[in-house]
């Protein structure tokens, strides 16, 4: 069971933002893009001849300004979490951001000789969990508000999905140097959840007479999915993107967005909306000593909702997926060596720049890379990728194991970031 | 090599695939720190007087009313009783009747002629011809069969008759004609009747009383003797169908035991008078029931099936219905006869208890009757037969009666009575500056009393103190207690004002009793039935002795010591759950001249204690009077109750408390007397939580 726990843990809490390698067949580009690995797959070849090709991919990955692997673990496997655990999370804290996921899928692509195109279908299942935590949230779920007399909750945000998607994109050809590649893309969401916390402010007054609550609070929830036909949310996404290289050996350059999406609930989402300055001096009762199995029956969540001013009621939902534009630059040099870079931009939330570098070698079939990042929503992080190609006649396997942060692991103290990417493609 | 590898990559994609595909719960598991108040209450005097009346003085300073039945007298349950009445009737068939019978038999002159010899041969040859026919003499004829065993094939005649008719059809005069009839199988004589002069074309009739004779149901008839003087020498013309026509008329039939086909008829048709015997002389004359029933048990030993029908003439319910109905009993065959059980529910029922001529009292009438269908066929019925009737009113309470109650004294006590108001107070003196209190005696019976109170007591349990009621016009003195009017019902009250001038009431009251013993006894009716049946009850009609307290709130209290069992349930809160340890606040803000020390611990539902909130007493500081002894200010206390992680983890399972209040007033110097509570004095109470919860349950 442990060996179990710390194995999803391995996988699961992983931090993987946005990646792009080129395989062994050094005119061929795969991007993974989006948050947290959870992104799907596009894979675009500058060949021109004809192939069939089959792939399998997963990713997972975990990220968080403020939570680190050790912290993460004893929560994802219900351990205790001790003050000293909690305490270390909150001095180290730098940020307030979250963001955890996992995304698989399969992917079957071909193109015939000649042609100037090349389709793609793939189908995928992902999670997308983001969430903005303030300093006095974090410290008010842990430590609770008894040490103190004003607690300043601030601003918090969580985005949360899961959702299936089937793509289809075309790559176009029109010239030797250019591809150009279009994805539209059909979502059945599972569950959907955004909410928003603003400017929520709580102070206590000495023995716990009274509490004053001030905030300003929106959250929608949507996960009343029973089956593929009645999902909680539809929507579709587009990916676009082009490539340019005149000599394909050598260099690429592309540029290109993901995730230009909408996604509608359908008329089923719980919708909770409050807004209200509150001050708490205990429940009233009748009689402190008659008090009966009934007393509090009548308090409940509605009667909660009631007095904390928070309204509830039922509307369908239009939202979007974090969407990212990137461009990027490959380089091979000496001729076994790689120089990747690319420049992302996410729209969301926080509106972040990245900035990625891969450097690698090519040693036969394999390729070793280390890359680096900084930017984003976190710290500077750093991490590694193998690459296999073994290819046979006219068959070819690809075996990709990558990570582009490693120093959750490697320096757990400092840093929390871990992912990691997977995928074995089969062409014929 | 290649595949070995494509097959372990795949192997190792799928695992990771299959375990990201899991979604299993994260429980998140910590300890958190909240402080919070969790509820508040406001105790008022209102809150702590329970079921007394407070009321405001006009510097609005309170006083309480407290209001208690002292003693109630029920007469339904002590004097006026109306006992299970059942009665067991036996009724034999004493007047089984027959149907009325005619059978008609001719004599023809033919047949007649033929018992004549000579003579006879010689008219019947003229048959049809005119000739003299001479004197006739001690002529018979023969034996007449006459079956009447489709009527009944035997009888035992307690009363009837039998009308014989002869029409004369002869062409000649008779004289003198012997008729006789007898059973045929053990030959005795029925009727041996004699006709005499019976001319020609004309008929006598006879009747024959059959009282106290077995009759068969063949009969033999016969002329046993005929004279005639024949056709006095004229010629008569002769026709031998010419006859004696003999009519037979059995009626008025009443028999014993017979045999026979028995008509449609009524063997029991009876009213049955039932008197009750109530105590102390009481003559009622209707009784409206509250409750109660009247129970019918019906066996019969007749071999045919019977109807019973039951009416209960004087009984009438709420919108004039009336109790009748008719019950089948099945014949009899063999053995123990069957019974058939009744009930009919009276709630509500009003009887009237004058009998059948409203002359008489407590007695009640019933109509009894059983009947049979006419049997089609012969059966045997006897006046040996019977039927067994037991009929009764079971259990009548009365919701109303009228009538004379009777005269009698009831004794009651000596005997003890709760008192609430200080049943929770169990230590420590109450000086109570004045107070006035009201007896009433509140007679609501239709019936003149006389209370005679010889014992009234206050008795405080905890300390085994009593303290006798001394009143010169209360105590052993006869009081004479009239009595209430009806419609609407109005009682007589009798007061008597109890003051520390006239009495010890105040110490009486200042012993804080939780019980009253007394002793006295009610003469109902003392002078007779002074208003001719005119005395009345109803069900709740009761003589009770109120006690009325007006106690203005100004007061000595020194260690008055409250002590209760509350609910304190606990169960349903499942935050509490997450409770790891904390302290809880009971932050009270006095505003009443009493401080307060408690002591409050919580009991399991087996009444066993978990723990003590305040470990031991904790105290409630009392309200600072100001110069005119008049509390303004509230004083704030916080109580701390921590609890500890053991205690956190019975919390839970708290269901009641045991609550312990020890109050002094707030003597102080200028302000040592007694001290007044106003309508503007409150404690209020809150309780916070400075707790560590758990995020994950244990």
């Amino acid at each position: 069971m442990r060996f179990l726990a710390i194995s999803i843990i391995l996988f699961c809490i992983i931090t993987h933002t946005l990646a792009q390698k080129n395989d062994s067949a050094i005119n061929r580009i795969q991007i993974f893009h989006s948050q947290c690995g959870v992104g799907t797959l596009t894979d675009i070849s500058m060949d021109n001849a004809s192939f069939h090709q089959i792939m399998i991919s997963g990713s997972a990955a975990y990220n968080s300004s403020y939570i680190d692997i050790a912290f993460a673990n004893k929560i994802v496997s219900s351990q205790f979490i001790t003050e000293g655990d909690k305490l270390r999370q909150l001095q180290r804290r730098g940020g307030s951001y979250l963001d955890a996921g996992f995304n698989y899928g399969a992917l079957y692509s071909w193109k015939r000789d000649s042609s100037l195109f090349t389709h793609q279908i793939s189908i995928s299942d992902r999670s997308l969990n983001l969430a903005a935590v303030s300093k006095g949230l974090f410290q008010f779920l842990m430590f609770g508000n008894a040490n103190v007399s004003q607690l300043d909750i601030g601003h918090c945000e969580l985005f949360s999905i899961s959702q299936k998607e089937l793509k289809y994109t075309l790559h176009y050809k029109p010239t030797k140097n250019i591809v150009v590649y279009g994805t539209i893309g059909i979502i059945q969401g599972d569950n959907y959840r955004h909410g928003i916390l603003n400017d929520a402010m709580l102070t206590n007054y000495e023995y716990g007479e009274k509490l004053d609550l001030s905030y300003s609070l929106d959250y929608v929830s949507s996960n009343y999915s029973k089956s593929l036909l009645a999902p909680s949310y539809i929507g579709f996404s587009l990916d676009a993107g082009a490539i340019y290289s005149s000599n394909p050996s050598h260099y690429m350059l592309w540029a290109g967005f993901n995730d230009l999406s909408s996604i509608n609930t359908l008329s089923r989402s719980d919708i909770y909306r409050g807004r209200k300055n509150i001050s708490f001096e205990g429940i009233e009762i009748n009689n402190l000593f008659a008090i009966t199995d009934t007393t509090f029956n009548h308090i409940d969540r509605d009667s909660l909702f009631r007095y904390i001013g928070l309204e509830k009621y039922s509307a369908n939902i239009m939202d979007a997926l974090p969407m990212s534009i990137h461009v990027g630059y490959k380089l091979n040099f000496a001729k076994t060596f790689l120089l990747q870079t690319q420049l992302t931009y996410q729209s969301y939330h926080n509106n972040t720049v990245l900035l990625q570098a891969y450097i690698g070698k090519q040693i036969k079939n394999v390729q070793f890379y280390f890359n680096g990042r900084v930017g984003g929503m976190s710290n500077p992080h750093f991490g590694a990728s193998i690459y296999y190609d073994l290819t046979h006649a006219s068959k070819e396997y690809l075996f990709m194991l990558s990570s582009t942060a490693l120093d959750g692991f490697l320096t757990p103290d400092k840093s929390t970031a871990v992912n990691i990417s997977l995928s074995l493609a089969y062409r014929f | 090599m290649r595949n070995l590898l494509s097959t372990f990559f795949l192997a190792i994609v799928v695992m990771m695939l299959s375990i990201s595909c899991k979604k299993d719960r994260i429980t998140p598991n910590w300890e958190t720190n909240i402080l919070t108040p969790l509820f508040k209450t406001r105790l008022s005097i209102n809150n702590l007087a329970g079921d007394t009346n407070v009321h405001i003085n006009p510097d609005n300073s309170l006083r309480v009313v407290y209001t208690s039945t002292l003693y109630s007298f029920n007469p339904n349950e002590n004097a006026i009783k109306i006992p299970d009445t059942t009665v067991k009737t036996l009724y034999k068939i004493s007047n089984l009747q027959l149907a009325d019978q005619t059978t008609t038999y001719p004599f023809s002159l033919g047949r007649f002629c033929q018992q004549l010899g000579i003579v006879g041969s010689l008219i019947i040859t003229n048959n049809g011809n005119n000739m003299v026919i001479n004197p006739l003499t001690n002529q018979q004829s023969g034996d007449e069969v006459i079956n009447a065993t489709d009527f009944f094939q035997s009888a035992n005649v307690i009363h009837g008759f039998i009308d014989i008719t002869l029409n004369n059809g002869f062409p000649i005069d008779i004289s003198n004609l012997v008729f006789q009839i007898k059973n045929q199988i053990n030959g005795n004589v029925i009727a041996t009747e004699t006709f005499t002069n019976l001319v020609t074309h004309s008929q006598q009739t006879k009747v024959i009383d059959l009282s106290g004779k077995y009759v068969e149901g063949t009969l033999v008839a016969k002329i046993i003797d005929l004279d005639s003087p024949g056709s006095n020498g004229n010629n008569v013309l002769i026709d031998t169908s010419n006859a004696i026509l003999v009519t037979l008329k059995a009626h008025d039939m009443i028999v014993d035991n017979a045999m026979a086909s028995f008509p449609s008829q009524n063997i029991i048709d009876e009213d049955q008078e039932t008197q009750y015997n109530i105590s102390g002389g009481a003559k009622l004359k209707t009784i409206k029931v509250k409750s109660g029933t009247l129970k019918l048990k019906i066996n019969s030993t007749v071999k045919e099936k019977t109807h019973f029908s039951y009416t209960l003439p004087s009984a009438f319910g709420p919108n004039g219905e009336t109790i009748s109905f008719q019950e089948p009993v099945p014949a009899y065959v063999s053995g123990p006869p069957a019974a058939v059980l009744r009930t009919v529910n009276l709630a509500g029922y009003t009887i009237n208890l004058q009998g059948v001529n409203g002359n008489k009292f407590n007695t009640f009438v019933n109509h009894l009757k059983v009947r049979i269908d006419s049997t089609g066929q012969a059966i045997n019925i006897s006046s040996a037969d019977s039927i067994f009737i037991d009929y009764g009113l079971i259990d009548i309470i009365p919701e109303y009666v009228n009538g004379y109650l009777g005269q009698q004294i009831v004794e009651l006590g000596p005997d003890e009575n709760t008192m609430d108001v200080f049943r929770k107070i169990n230590q420590g003196t109450l000086h109570i500056e004045d107070l006035n209190v009201k007896l009433d005696i509140v007679n609501n019976l239709g019936a003149e009393g006389r209370v005679k109170i010889s014992k009234l007591e206050s008795v405080r349990s905890s300390t085994n103190t009593t303290i006798p009621l001394q009143s010169t016009q209360m105590m052993n003195t006869p009081i004479l207690i009239a009595r209430a009017t009806d419609n609407p019902l109005t009682p007589s009250v009798s007061s008597y004002s109890l003051n520390s001038s006239n009495s010890n009431i105040k110490s009486w009251l200042e012993n804080l009793p939780d019980k009253v013993r007394y002793q006295l006894n009610i003469f109902l009716n003392p002078y007779g039935n002074t208003y001719n049946y005119g005395d009345f009850c109803y069900a709740d009609s009761k003589v009770d002795i109120n006690m009325t307290a007006e106690i203005p709130l100004s007061l000595i209290a020194s260690n008055l010591t409250y002590y209760d069992t509350v609910s304190f349930d606990l169960s349903a809160i499942n935050q509490l759950k997450h409770l790891k340890s904390g302290t809880f606040y009971l932050i009270c803000e006095n505003k009443m001249p009493l401080s307060a020390d408690v002591s409050l611990v919580l009991l399991d539902e087996n009444n066993f204690p978990v723990m003590s909130l305040t470990h031991g007493t904790q105290s409630i500081l009392a309200g600072n009077p100001d110069a005119t002894c008049k509390v303004v200010e509230p004083v704030k206390t916080i109580l701390e109750l921590p609890i500890t992680e053991e205690e956190a983890s019975k919390i839970r399972s708290t269901k009641r408390a045991i609550v312990k209040a020890v109050f002094n007033t707030n003597q102080k110097p200028g302000c040592d007397g007694y001290l007044k509570i106003y309508d503007t004095n409150y404690l209020d109470c809150k309780l916070t939580g400075n707790m560590i919860l758990k995020t994950k349950a244990e």
